[in-house]
């Protein structure tokens, strides 16, 4: 049911301000030795990391959502915890249960698999809802509540939750108010041609996942978390958030628009973004490449759009390119 | 609230500014105490009513009623209960001093004394401008229509008084406008929040004003530049023919403007063609010339025409003409001439023989009851058919003899002679006039002295007049080389001198008879004569011009004015000026009229300068004259064409001098490479951030690399001046104008020219600024 992989912390040195991005660049290559072909899904699943947030892999099965969680996990060496979801999976099964120990006569707390740095839920939308609500949970508060007692989760703690697209046959669509708390939805695609040509070759003997060795500590994406907090946002871009955010809120192709905490996150993620750059501020083509994956899963089209076949991505890549971008005067 | 306030005091100052233009037109200085109170008073009611948040639709309301009680303590307090409440007695009374105040207008001639009924008038007009004024500046926020208010004003001086409009009182006009405007602009400009300073010195805002301050003042500039070029660059205003004849006109009615007829005359008689003008049949065997115009004002070079004034709803048909001024019916031959005129030939002014009496004619036309004229408003008629009955004067020899004063209903302007006219006409006026009695005497003398005496020659390209020379003087004293216009100009000239009223007449000689009894009109008939008055018989033509060959070919001289002693015969030919005996200068021939004009400019209406009586029309004058306008007119149009290059420079000059920090460096150079975009039709898409564009524009247009990395640099500069917490390296004008130039080699000539001449980023600069934000102030 669950799967614990540790890794044994390497004796790297925690990385300085400048160093962040020689790391962040070294995890990269890492999860692109194992997902070929698609380095803007492993940009977003680092940026994703780094601004604290939590990411949902949406796409058919067999493309590989679950070996880029895996494989993130792996290059950063903290601990990471898998589960996958099923219909009779309980609460308990993620935040853990007290268990009588008779021979010491007291309760004792078995931490369930969310305690980890990187919870890979695997096919999300196959839980009951009550089973998915105690993850999220979770997510929003960094913390587990068990028997009126608090626990707090080890930073960083990020949840890849991935999910078949939901009109597959058994299975529960997350409902908006949750799909709110991821903080990025991507999909990894089919890979091109030739892409798929070297994967017969390099991972038909064995998994690539065996060869990859940590590249980097918790500490150091603790230290890197920090430095994006650093990252200045000027009032042209944070004005230009709220405008994106708005523009969603007023479009007549959209049903339901994005939240405050979608400004938010997306900021967060803009921030992380310029830091995985190098560079010290974010500029508005930071938002508008996070523009749709961080908005997207958050909107639901119009009757209207929806008969035109205009998904929300679609709606937001408009949005994108007509909103003109703050300007000085 | 502020601004609406401010608002209010300068349209209030604005109509304030432009009431000395009323100065010329009113004597004294009554009319100013109430005029002023009026119009402060609506200002401060309309300050009010603002402060007070009333709708803006009962402002107008109120502050009329406030400006009737105003008026009403001014000019009718004794009426009035508390001095100032309009009960409908005390409104009777305004009414009735109103009415006083309109017949006084009605009666007196210009300065009117500022009699308090003038002044309600004054007062009551100004009030009710302020109105309007406060209406379109404040509630309707049209600042520029408050020139319709202002222009009101200065109209009023331009119909009424012959003078025109003082310069100090336009210029104070046109500074409360410009006060308006500036307020206006200032109080747009503040709505967008405080201007953000320049620089981190405190010296910034002070220039930055000053450099405001410079801009309007240049804006303010070219457009004067342009108000005073442009109408010269435009045909129709150049001409001073069109200002000669039409500036301005009497109150009501419509004016007449038409070409200068002393040009239509020349043109007629030097146009090469000799086109038939018009066919006409008369029952008579001898007819009469057939007149167009009557000049008469001599202003001392030229004879020109009074200002004719349409009344009525035109159409002559049915209705009898005013009787032809001083001519008793007694004797008066009627003659219906019957005329077709040439398809060729549009005529706004009738030809037809004087006096006319019953038209009949399809159109709007109307007849000039003191001159008998007829004319149109409407477009010139062409192969139209009209029918005119006249009076012509029998030339009785008692009346004649009788030598009647000229009655008081003849208007002594047909006398004038106005200061500066040659002494010597006067002199030789009276030497030849010397031996006669009576008027018809010394018009008979005149006439027999441009026959025999004068010794003149007939000539249709008479040489140049010496600058500054009077043209008429030397025509008499001097060359005594000119045609009919030359003869007529100067025998009306010396009849006045004589005290005998006179004026000039040009349209058309009785033409020449064709074998089917009608008689045919061509160009070369064209012809001026005098027309001298007498009183009982009215207004009479001679003829001063020579005819037959070596003259005018179709004049002739009426009996009455062939001068007794060669009564009933043909006037021999030893009477006409003799060129053999005048040596130097052969005469032009019969064929003068016939023949091509040597120098086509001078028959130009723009040449006609010396319009009337003068000699000039060939030659280096009207040349120099030609060319002086050309250079204006192409300085006018190089400017006009330059303007808008000027105006794109000025802004790129205007973005690097107010650039201080490094950050406002970057956005000047990026608003450039914005404008420069556009100029060359390149796409702008406000929703693209400076990296977008940097990787875009090499890719579409294919630049060099050293292109490429100047315009990453300067997206750079601009991406860290807006966002980042510090900026970076300062945008160098070096990049913009390397990034420029490769722009403009992609786009082709073509483009590059465009984007010189025609820069389009002028017009759709201000979009940008409403989605400005304030720069954070630790970025800035």
């Amino acid at each position: 049911m669950s799967l614990g992989t540790r890794h044994s912390t390497q004796g790297e040195d925690l990385p300085e301000d400048g160093g962040v991005i020689a790391v962040a660049d070294r995890i990269r290559r890492a999860v692109e030795t194992v997902i070929e072909g698609k380095p803007e899904v492993v940009r977003i699943a680092l940026t994703v990391l780094l601004a604290e947030g939590h990411l949902l892999i949406e796409d058919i099965p067999g493309v590989g959502k679950t070996m880029l969680a895996k494989s993130l996990g792996r290059a950063v060496d903290c601990s990471v915890q898998r589960i996958q979801f099923t219909p009779d999976l309980l609460p308990a099964d993620i935040t853990g249960v007290s268990v009588y120990h008779q021979d010491r006569r007291e309760f004792e707390f078995n931490p369930g698999p969310v305690f980890a740095n990187i919870v890979l839920g695997d096919e999300i939308n196959r839980a009951s809802p009550k089973t998915q609500s105690a993850l999220l949970e979770c997510m929003e508060e960094m913390q587990v509540s068990v028997d009126g007692q608090t626990r707090p989760l080890e930073r960083p703690f990020m949840v890849v939750a991935t999910q078949n697209p939901a009109d597959m046959e058994g299975t529960y669509p997350l409902p908006e108010a949750q799909r709110d708390r991821f903080m990025a939805r991507i999909s990894v695609g089919y890979p091109t041609a030739q892409a798929e040509l070297d994967m017969i070759d390099t991972h038909s003997a064995r998994s690539p996942l065996a060869d990859l060795a940590p590249v980097a500590t918790a500490a150091d994406v603790r230290a890197m978390v920090e430095h994006v907090h650093t990252v200045h946002v000027a009032p042209g871009v944070r004005r230009y958030a709220v405008d994106l955010v708005g523009a969603t809120r007023t479009s007549p192709a959209l049903r339901l628009g994005a939240s405050p905490r979608a400004t938010l996150h997306l900021v967060r993620a803009a921030r992380a973004y310029a830091a995985l750059e190098g560079r010290a501020y974010v500029v508005p083509d930071d938002l508008q490449t996070l523009a749709v994956p961080v908005l997207a899963h958050r909107l639901l089209p119009s009757p209207e759009a929806r008969m035109e076949r205009r998904t929300p991505e679609q709606v937001v890549s408009e949005i994108v390119a007509r909103l003109p971008i703050p300007s000085p005067r | 609230m502020i601004a609406k306030a401010a608002l209010t005091l300068a349209s209030a100052a604005a109509l304030l500014l432009a009431m000395p233009a009323l100065g010329s037109v009113i004597a004294g200085g009554a009319w100013w105490g109430p005029a002023v109170v009026a119009v402060v008073a609506v200002a401060l009611t309309g300050l009010g009513l603002r402060a007070a948040r009333l709708t803006v639709v009962v402002i107008p309301l109120v502050q009329a009623l406030v400006l009737v009680c105003v008026l009403t303590g001014a000019f009718a307090a004794h009426a009035a209960p508390l001095g100032f409440v309009p009960t409908p007695a005390a409104l009777g009374e305004l009414l009735r001093v109103f009415a006083e105040g309109r017949g006084q207008i009605g009666q007196e001639t210009t300065p009117i004394p500022a009699t308090p009924a003038l002044a309600l008038i004054v007062a009551a007009a100004l009030g009710a401008l302020a109105v309007v004024g406060d209406f379109l500046t404040v509630t309707a926020r049209t600042a520029a229509l408050m020139a319709l208010p202002v222009a009101g004003l200065l109209v009023v001086p331009l119909l009424v008084d012959d003078q025109g409009l003082d310069a100090f009182a336009f210029a104070a006009a046109a500074v409360g406008y410009v006060v308006v405007l500036a307020v206006d602009g200032g109080v747009r400009a503040a709505g967008w929040g405080a201007p953000v300073a320049p620089g981190a010195d405190s010296a910034a805002p002070v220039l930055g004003g000053f450099q405001r301050v410079l801009t309007t003042a240049g804006v303010a500039a070219v457009a004067v530049v342009l108000a005073l070029l442009v109408p010269l660059a435009i045909p129709g205003l150049s001409s001073n023919a069109l200002y000669a004849l039409a500036d301005g006109s009497r109150l009501g009615g419509d004016t007449i403007t038409t070409t200068h007829p002393l040009v239509t005359l020349r043109r007629n008689l030097n146009s090469p063609s000799d086109r038939p003008v018009l066919t006409y049949t008369a029952d008579t065997a001898d007819p009469g010339y057939l007149r167009m115009y009557s000049l008469d004002v001599f202003d001392g070079q030229n004879w020109t025409m009074s200002r004719l004034r349409a009344e009525g709803d035109g159409g002559l048909g049915g209705e009898l003409l005013p009787s032809p001024p001083g001519q008793t019916d007694i004797g008066s031959e009627r003659v219906v001439t019957e005329v077709e005129l040439a398809d060729e030939f549009a005529a706004d002014f009738l030809p037809a023989p004087y006096p006319p009496h019953e038209v009949d004619v399809s159109g709007r036309w109307f007849a000039d009851a003191d001159s008998l004229m007829l004319f149109t408003t409407g477009s010139p008629a062409s192969g139209t058919s009209y029918a005119v009955t006249s009076l012509a004067p029998r030339a009785d020899a008692d009346l004649l003899v009788a030598d009647l004063p000229p009655g008081s209903d003849l208007d002594q302007r047909y006398l004038a002679v106005p200061d500066g006219v040659d002494e010597r006409t006067r002199e030789l006026a009276e030497e030849i006039t010397a031996g006669a009695d009576t008027a018809y005497e010394r018009a008979l003398a005149l006439q027999d002295w441009f026959a025999t005496e004068g010794r003149f020659t007939y000539d249709l390209t008479p040489p140049p007049v010496p600058e500054g020379t009077d043209p008429l003087a030397f025509f008499l004293f001097e060359d005594r080389v000119g045609y009919c216009e030359q003869f007529a100009a100067a025998m009306a000239l010396l009849a006045r001198q004589a005290g005998v009223p006179a004026r000039v007449a040009t349209g058309f000689t009785s033409g020449s008879r064709l074998p089917d009894g009608t008689w045919e009109v061509t160009e070369s008939d064209a012809h001026a004569w005098p027309e001298l008055y007498f009183e009982g018989v009215g207004w009479l033509r001679f003829e001063p011009t020579p005819a037959a060959e070596g003259g005018q070919g179709t004049a002739t001289v009426p009996d009455y004015a062939q001068s007794p002693v060669q009564a009933p015969a043909e006037r021999p030919a030893g009477a006409q000026p003799s060129p053999q005996e005048d040596g130097t200068r052969p005469s032009g021939g019969a064929e003068a009229p016939q023949e091509p004009s040597a120098d086509p400019e001078s028959a130009e209406p723009s040449a006609a300068e010396e319009a009337g009586g003068a000699a000039g029309g060939a030659g280096g004058v009207p040349w120099r004259g030609l060319l002086a306008g050309a250079a204006a007119v192409a300085a006018a149009v190089a400017l006009a064409v330059a303007l808008p290059a000027l105006a794109r420079v000025l802004v790129r000059r205007g973005r690097w001098l107010r650039a201080g920090s490094a950050a406002e460096r970057a956005h000047a150079a990026w608003r450039e490479l914005r404008d420069d975009c556009r100029d060359l039709g390149l796409a702008w898409n406000p929703a693209e951030s400076p990296r977008a564009v940097a990787t875009r524009l090499p890719e579409e247009l294919g630049l060099a690399e050293d292109a490429r990395t100047a315009l990453w640099r300067l997206a750079m500069a601009e991406e860290s001046a807006r966002y980042a917490p510090r900026p970076g390296e300062a945008a160098a004008p070096e990049d913009g104008r390397r990034v420029r130039a490769a722009l403009r080699a992609a786009r082709g000539r073509g483009a590059a020219l465009r984007a010189v001449l025609l820069p389009r980023s002028l017009l759709r600069a201000p979009a940008a600024a409403r989605r400005a934000y304030r720069p954070d102030p630790a970025a800035g």
